[in-house]
């Protein structure tokens, strides 16, 4: 075993490091007439740094239009440099992408609106929007029938529901993504979104703020008419009003379900 | 598709013969789930196992019906049977849940590791060919068995290097593998193709070393001409050479099943199953490119001593 983990640890070593670290190649891998042994792990160096840059391509395709494929490229070889992949599944490669790109942002993003907080913040949508695809959903459960803010009527925040708060209005650049285009600048402006699924489609909605509070109140696990206060500032007439309105439309969006019994 | 497929080859470690089927992609799911199963005119699904641990959408959705009418096969990339890392039953046990729900014909994965000390590099990386290496990978296959309480079945993976410590050839490795450990073999013909003209070795040979009564199950797919290597990449039509592996191989183990692989570029279903039409084909005696003067792969490669 004492070989094996001191050979596996040197191929592991020299894949990560893109092929450079392959010192030594010769005396621990075979080359043939075509390829040094130091080209012959380049291979895999090459195809475990491509995989991972296409998965991250894949995933945060908005982001990849709107920074273009050198920039994209850049924050993707910085991830992969510094969180290299430690889960069975692909799926949870891109997980930590969005709070790598604000660790690495220049200074000026601790300002609200800056320009710098938009990768990170667009890739939290879009590895929201991944999330949401494969969470459990409301698409087996009866849709919900009746009034939904009355006695008795407990309400619940799906596990395909995830709720952001961001510094801009990124509907146009998401909109322009899916038709595989950039997209334009997104507007400065606090934005409160609902990234949900509803028949196995995952949409982006955009909530008014007292709205999106009462969501942040029930997901943090408040009850209904606690969470209604809480939101619209103890005004339980505006509160009922409002949601009474707004909540049938939330539940065929799946941004909101009745709590299992 | 169902019946057509010589049943000569018998159970095989008491698993079934499926037949002819294709891998699940996400390309085909709008097919599979608008069109009666009848008409699907494929006799089983092989799924990557990664892809629905822990998956409750669209994607669970279609394998629920999908399984609800063909067989199902698991097949695995980050089992990592080969590392010198502990074994990771968490995975392992997720494997086992995904069996539950998915209720398999058979689990697979490869004869590979793919990282060390907590990482993985989602590549199937070549196994050194010693006796230190053999007795721990039986030692595991050993473990994951008793886990899963089932036999596991274990692909020969494509490879890009050899070890200058190897002491013996891979078909001498799986085959004494297989001996020890009880695990089926699922042969991929592709594989041993690319790793034959990779690193010079023959590959008829190769073929007819296998023990065949281990052989559970046969993979096709398409690789890429690198120029210097080929490379597995499961993007392209099955090359001549295969079909000619391929033939021998069911000849030799007297029938087992097939899955054609088609991971990118994956073409349309009617261009996929008149890939998978030609498995029958040359199960029946017909060989693509039979008699063409010119075959385009590259010469095998001739091995360098280590220095």
């Amino acid at each position: 075993m004492a070989e094996l983990a001191q050979l596996q640890h040197w191929m592991q070593r020299a894949i990560f490091a893109g092929g450079a670290r392959a010192d030594f190649a010769g005396e621990v891998v075979t080359g043939n007439d075509r390829l040094s042994p130091a080209e012959c792990v380049g291979i895999y160096a090459g195809g475990y740094r491509m995989r991972l840059i296409e998965c991250l391509r894949d995933e945060f395709r908005a982001l990849r239009l709107f920074a273009g494929e050198t920039a994209f490229d850049l924050f993707a070889s910085g991830y992969i440099d510094s969180h290299p992949s430690s889960r069975p599944s692909l799926y949870d490669f891109g997980a930590g992408f969005a709070d790598h790109l604000a660790a690495t942002a220049p200074p000026q993003v601790a300002e609200h609106g800056s320009p710098f907080r938009i990768p990170a913040q667009l890739a939290r949508i879009e590895r929201a929007r991944s999330e949401s695809r494969r969470a459990v959903g409301v698409e087996r459960e009866q849709r919900p029938s009746g009034p939904l803010l009355a006695a008795g009527v407990r309400l619940r925040i799906p596990d395909s529901v995830r709720l952001l708060r961001l510094d801009f209005d990124f509907a146009p650049l998401l909109a322009a993504a899916e038709r595989g285009e950039p997209g334009p600048m997104p507007a400065a402006e606090p934005t409160c979104v609902a990234v949900a699924r509803s028949r196995w489609h995952v949409r982006v909605h955009r909530i008014a703020p007292r709205r999106f509070a009462f969501l942040e109140a029930l997901a943090a696990g408040d009850g209904d008419a606690e969470a209604a206060l809480t939101a619209y500032g103890g005004e339980p007439g505006a509160a009922r009003v409002d949601l009474s309105l707004w909540l049938p439309h939330a539940a065929a969006a799946g941004i909101v379900a009745r709590r299992r019994a | 598709m169902s019946g057509t497929v010589p049943r000569s080859g018998g159970e095989r470690l008491g698993l079934p013969h499926l037949g002819d089927g294709v891998g699940l992609r996400e390309p085909h799911f709008a097919h599979l789930m608008h069109t009666p199963p009848e008409a699907w005119d494929v006799d089983w699904f092989e799924i990557i196992s990664e892809n629905y641990i822990g998956h409750a959408g669209y994607a669970a959705f279609v394998l629920e019906h999908v399984a609800a009418h063909r067989p199902i096969v698991m097949h695995g990339v980050s089992l990592s049977i080969g590392s010198a890392a502990p074994i990771d039953m968490d995975y392992v046990d997720a494997l086992k849940a995904l069996a539950e729900k998915v209720k398999p014909a058979w689990i697979s994965d490869h004869l590979c590791w793919t990282g060390i000390a907590g990482y993985n590099s989602h590549d199937l990386l070549p196994m050194p060919l010693t006796e230190e290496s053999l007795a721990h990978v039986v030692s595991r296959i050993r473990q994951v068995q008793d886990r899963l309480g089932r036999p596991l079945i274990l692909e020969n993976p494509s490879s890009y290097l050899q070890y200058c410590s190897d002491q013996m050839s891979e078909c001498e490795y799986i085959a004494r593998m297989a001996e020890a450990s009880g695990c089926g073999l699922l042969l991929d013909v592709n594989n041993v193709w690319v790793s034959s003209v990779n690193h010079g070795f023959d590959a008829e040979a190769y073929v007819d070393t296998v023990p065949a009564d281990r052989v559970v199950q046969i993979h096709l797919a398409g690789p890429s001409d690198c120029g210097t290597h080929l490379l597995d990449t499961h993007d392209s039509p099955v090359r001549d050479e295969v079909w000619a592996l391929y033939r021998r191989a069911q000849e030799r183990t007297g029938g087992v099943p097939t899955l054609l692989e088609w991971d990118s570029n994956v073409p349309a279903w009617p261009d996929l199953l008149a890939e998978l039409a030609k498995a029958k084909a040359v199960r029946a005696g017909w060989l693509p490119g039979a008699g063409d003067a010119v075959q385009d792969a590259p010469e095998p490669a001739k091995v360098a001593a280590c220095g």
